[in-house]
C-alpha cells in the first residue's frame, strides 16, 4: 500500500532524509516515533506531496510520487490529495468557515458535489466525530480537541483510503487523548489507514500495528509496537525511548 | 455620543471658529504709505496677459496688471509687492488681510459688491462665446446656449450669467483647459471674458468667435474698511487713464480697444451705477440642496473609485504575490509609481493629457484617476493582508486537493481581505475626502459647490461649517464601521 524506495531530503545542506526504504501493509495503523528534528512530520509531509525530496520514489494508494515536488507530479497530484488525507499538527481549519463550511469546502469546489448532498454528508461525518451539535461554529469558537475532530472530518469528506496525521495527540488534554484514540480505532476498523507521527508512546502502542523509529533521517528499527517500544533492539531507540 | 466625544467636537468648532474670526488689524491708506509699500495680491496661473512670469527672465512678472499695479503705487508713492494668491480665493484672502488690494482680472459681479470695496474700473471687457468651427447651434445670444455644454471659470460673471439663465455650466479653473475640451468636443461653447477668449481660444483653428453677450469691468478690490486706500486709488486710477498711460499699456499688451474711451472718461454717476446691483444673498435652502448635489457626486465618486481601487488593488497584490516575476516587478512598479506622484497630476494628466488619445467624459475620468492612484494604495493593504493569513491555510488547501487558484479565490483571498477591511475602510475615508481634487476635471462635488456658494454668499463660515458637516457626515459612520471591524478581528 505504501512503499518507499530509497527517499532523499535535504534542506540546503542539512540532510533530513537519508535514503529511507520502507514498505508497509495496506490498510494498517504505522507509527513514526522518534527524537525531534528526526524527519517525521517530513517524511509524512512527502507523503502527499506537501514537502518535495530529492530522490527515490514513493508509491502510495497505487500512485508514484517521484521527486521534483508540484511540477513533476502535478497529474498525481490531482489523481492523489483526495485519496490520501492529511490532519496538521495545528489542524489549520479554515478560519473564515463555520465547521459545516470547512468539510463541505472541498467537497463542492473539488469533489464537484451540490451544496445539499455534501452538507447532509458533512452532517453525518460531525455525528461520526461527535460534533453534530458545532456545524454552525466558527473555529475560534471551538476548543483543540473540537478543531481537530473537525479537521478529521474535514478530511474523511474525501473520502480518503490513507489518513496522514501530525502529532494527533499533542495539542489535546490527557482525557481527550482516550477520545480520539476511540475515533480513530473506529475509523481503522471501516477500513481506513493511517500514519501518524507521535511523541505520546502509550498512544502509539495502543493503535498501531507497525511502529518505525526516524532518528537522524534513517529508519533506525522498524517493527510490531510490542517488539520496538518494548524490547528495542537499537541503541538510539532505547535512548529515545529512555531505557538506559 | 458620550460625553468626551461632545468635548472634542465642541473643541474643535471652538477652534475653528477663532481661526475664522482672526483678523490682523485694518492697514488703510496710512499703513500702505508707512510701510513704503503696496501689496497686491494676484494668481500668475491666471496667465497672459495678466500676470504672469516672463518667459526669458523667468524671476521676473509681466503682463498689463503688473504694469498697472506699478504706476497706482507710483502715483501713491510707493513702490509695488506682488502677492501669489490663488484666483479663486483672492476675495477671502484680501480679507483676511494677506495683501493690501486685489488686483487681477477681478470681476465686478453683484455677489462680489457688497463683500468689497470696487475701485473704478480699470478695463471693460466683453463676455465672448466661442465654439467650434461648422457647430450652427451656437449663436451669439444667451437662449441658443440653452441646452449645450458650456464651459467657463468658476465664479466669474460668464459663470453667473449662465447660472441665472439656468445653463449647464461646466467649470474649469484654468483658462486654457476651457478651450482644450472645446476643440475635443467635450463642451459645446465657451463664454469667457474677450481677453481671455482671445489668447487661449482664437489661436486655435477649430475654433470660432461666436459673438459677445454683454459688457463687464475689471477693478481693484480693498477691504470696505480701507475707503481712504479706495479712494485713493480710485483718484490714481483717475490719473492714469486721464494721462493716457492706461490706454497705452493696454496697447502694449494687445488689448486696448476705442471702447475704453468709457473707461477713460469714467464718472461718480458710472460708478454709482456699476456698483448699484448688489446680491445679498445668504445661506439657505437653496444652497443645502445643491451642497446634497454635490455630496450625491462626492458618494458617487468615492464609491465608485473605490470600487475600482479595491478590484485593481487586489489583482496587483496577488500579481506581487503569487504571479511570475516580471508580472511582478511590474505591479511592484505601478504601486511605486501611483504612490510616488500627486493624484493631482495624475488626474490632470487622465483627462486633459491623454485627451487626444482616449476622451474620458469628466465623471469617468475622476473616477478611474482616483480609483487607479488609490489601486496602489489598496494593493499595499492587501499584501499586508495576504502575508497575514498563516502559511498553513494554504496547506491545508492544497491537501484537500484544491488547485492553487482555486485556494487563493476561496481561502486566502477572503481571509486577507478581512484582515485588510479596516485598512480599507480608512482609506475609504481619506478618499471621500480626496474626491474634492476631481473639481479640476470639471466635476463639480461638494468642496466645489461649497466655494461657489461661499463667493455667492460672501462667506465662508457657514458654507464652510455646512460643508464640514456633511463630510464628517459621510465620514463617521464608517470610521464607526472601520472600529467595529477592527474590535471583531481582534476578537477572532
Ligand atoms: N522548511 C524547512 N527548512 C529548513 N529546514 C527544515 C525545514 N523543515 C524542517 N527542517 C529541518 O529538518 C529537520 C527535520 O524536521 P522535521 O520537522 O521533519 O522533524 P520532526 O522529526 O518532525 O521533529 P519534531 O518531533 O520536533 O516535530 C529538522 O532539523 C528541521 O530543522
Ligand atoms: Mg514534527
Amino acid at each position: 500500500m505504501i512503499e518507499l524506495d530509497r527517499v532523499t531530503k535535504a534542506f540546503g545542506d542539512k540532510t533530513v532524509l537519508a535514503g529511507i526504504s520502507a514498505s508497509f501493509e495496506p490498510k494498517s495503523v504505522v507509527s513514526l516515533v522518534g527524537p525531534s528534528g528526526g524527519g517525521k512530520t517530513t517524511l509524512l509531509r512527502c507523503l502527499n506531496g506537501l514537502e518535495s525530496f530529492d530522490s527515490g520514489t514513493i508509491e502510495i494508494v497505487g500512485e508514484t510520487i517521484r521527486p521534483g515536488g508540484e511540477k513533476a507530479n502535478r497529474a498525481t497530484f490531482a489523481r492523489l490529495r483526495g485519496r490520501v488525507g492529511f490532519v496538521f499538527q495545528q489542524w489549520n481549519l479554515f478560519t473564515h468557515r463555520t465547521a459545516i463550511g470547512n468539510i463541505i469546502e472541498a467537497a463542492v469546489h473539488v469533489r464537484g458535489e451540490s451544496v445539499s448532498s455534501a452538507t447532509s454528508r458533512a452532517k453525518e461525518l460531525l455525528a461520526k466525530v461527535g460534533m453534530e451539535e458545532h456545524g454552525a461554529k466558527y473555529p475560534h469558537e471551538l476548543s483543540g480537541g473540537q478543531q481537530q475532530r473537525v479537521a478529521i472530518a474535514r478530511a474523511l469528506a474525501m473520502k480518503p483510503e490513507v489518513l496522514l496525521m501530525d502529532e494527533p495527540t499533542s495539542a489535546l488534554d490527557p482525557e481527550r487523548v482516550q477520545d480520539v484514540t476511540e475515533l480513530l480505532v473506529s475509523l481503522v476498523r471501516e477500513g481506513l489507514a493511517l500514519v501518524i507521527v507521535s511523541h505520546e508512546m502509550s498512544f502509539v502502542r495502543a493503535i498501531s500495528d507497525h511502529v518505525c523509529v526516524l532518528h537522524g533521517g534513517s529508519i533506525v528499527e522498524r517493527g510490531a509496537p510490542k517488539d520496538v517500544l518494548g524490547s528495542p533492539k537499537d541503541p538510539r531507540t532505547r535512548a529515545f525511548l529512555g531505557l538506559e | 455620543m458620550t460625553a468626551r466625544r461632545v468635548y472634542w467636537l465642541a473643541l474643535f468648532v471652538a477652534c475653528l471658529l477663532g481661526v475664522l474670526s482672526c483678523r490682523p488689524q485694518a492697514s488703510g491708506l496710512a499703513a500702505v504709505r508707512a510701510r513704503g509699500e503696496l501689496r497686491w495680491g494676484g494668481d500668475t496661473q491666471g496667465g497672459e496677459p495678466f500676470v504672469f512670469r516672463d518667459p526669458s527672465h523667468a524671476d521676473t512678472l509681466v503682463g498689463f496688471e503688473v504694469e498697472l499695479a506699478n504706476a497706482i503705487a507710483r502715483e501713491l508713492g510707493v513702490r509695488a509687492t506682488f502677492v501669489q494668491n490663488d484666483w479663486a480665493n483672492l476675495v477671502p484672502s484680501l480679507e483676511r488681510g494677506s495683501f493690501d488690494v486685489a488686483l487681477n482680472g477681478l470681476e465686478v459681479t453683484p455677489a462680489r459688491t457688497g463683500r468689497v470695496r470696487f475701485s473704478r474700473p480699470y478695463y471693460l471687457y466683453r463676455m465672448r462665446v466661442m465654439a467650434r468651427v461648422g457647430d450652427s447651434r451656437v449663436r451669439a445670444n444667451i437662449d441658443s446656449l440653452r441646452g449645450l455644454r458650456v464651459g467657463t471659470l468658476g465664479n466669474s460673471q460668464s459663470h453667473d450669467l449662465l447660472r441665472r439663465n439656468g445653463i449647464e455650466a461646466v467649470l474649469y479653473e484654468g483658462q486654457e483647459e476651457p478651450y482644450v475640451d472645446l476643440e475635443r468636443g467635450r463642451t459645446d461653447a465657451v463664454l469667457l471674458d474677450d481677453i481671455i477668449a482671445t489668447r487661449y481660444g482664437v489661436v486655435k483653428p477649430s475654433l470660432r468667435v461666436v459673438g459677445d453677450l454683454g459688457d463687464g469691468y475689471y477693478a481693484a478690490a480693498v477691504r470696505p474698511a480701507d475707503e481712504d486706500l479706495g479712494r485713493a486709488i480710485d483718484e490714481s486710477i483717475t490719473r492714469i487713464a486721464r494721462s493716457g498711460e492706461l490706454r497705452a499699456i493696454m496697447a502694449r499688451w494687445q488689448i486696448d480697444d476705442p471702447r475704453l474711451e468709457a473707461i477713460v472718461h469714467w464718472s461718480d454717476e458710472n460708478q454709482a451705477q456699476l456698483l448699484r446691483t448688489t446680491e445679498r444673498a445668504t445661506f439657505g435652502r437653496s444652497h443645502v440642496v445643491l451642497f446634497a448635489k454635490g455630496a450625491w457626486v462626492t458618494v458617487r465618486v468615492s464609491i465608485g473609485a473605490m470600487l475600482l481601487a479595491i478590484t485593481l488593488g487586489m489583482l496587483l497584490a496577488l500579481s506581487r504575490q503569487y504571479g511570475p516575476r516580471p508580472i511582478g516587478v511590474l505591479c511592484t512598479s505601478y504601486v511605486e509609481l501611483f504612490r510616488g506622484t500627486p493624484v493631482l497630476l495624475q488626474l490632470y494628466l487622465l483627462y486633459f493629457g491623454l485627451s487626444r488619445v482616449v476622451q474620458l467624459s469628466p465623471m469617468t475620468a475622476a473616477i478611474v484617476g482616483l480609483g487607479l492612484n488609490y489601486a496602489a494604495y489598496e494593493a499595499e493593504v492587501y499584501r499586508a493582508g495576504l502575508q497575514a493569513v498563516p502559511k498553513g491555510q494554504m496547506e491545508a488547501a492544497i491537501a484537500l486537493g484544491m488547485t492553487r487558484g482555486l485556494a487563493l479565490r476561496r481561502i486566502i483571498v477572503p481571509q486577507a481581505f478581512r484582515l485588510a477591511l479596516p485598512g480599507v475602510t480608512n482609506d475609504f475615508i481619506a478618499l471621500l475626502k480626496d474626491s474634492s481634487l476631481v473639481s479640476v476635471i470639471t466635476v463639480v462635488e461638494l468642496t466645489k459647490q461649497m466655494t461657489i456658494t461661499a463667493v455667492d454668499v460672501r462667506s465662508w463660515l457657514l458654507p464652510g461649517l455646512a460643508c464640514a458637516a456633511m463630510y464628517f457626515a459621510m465620514s463617521y459612520p464608517l470610521s464607526r464601521l472601520s472600529r467595529r471591524l477592527e474590535e471583531r478581528l481582534a476578537r477572532s
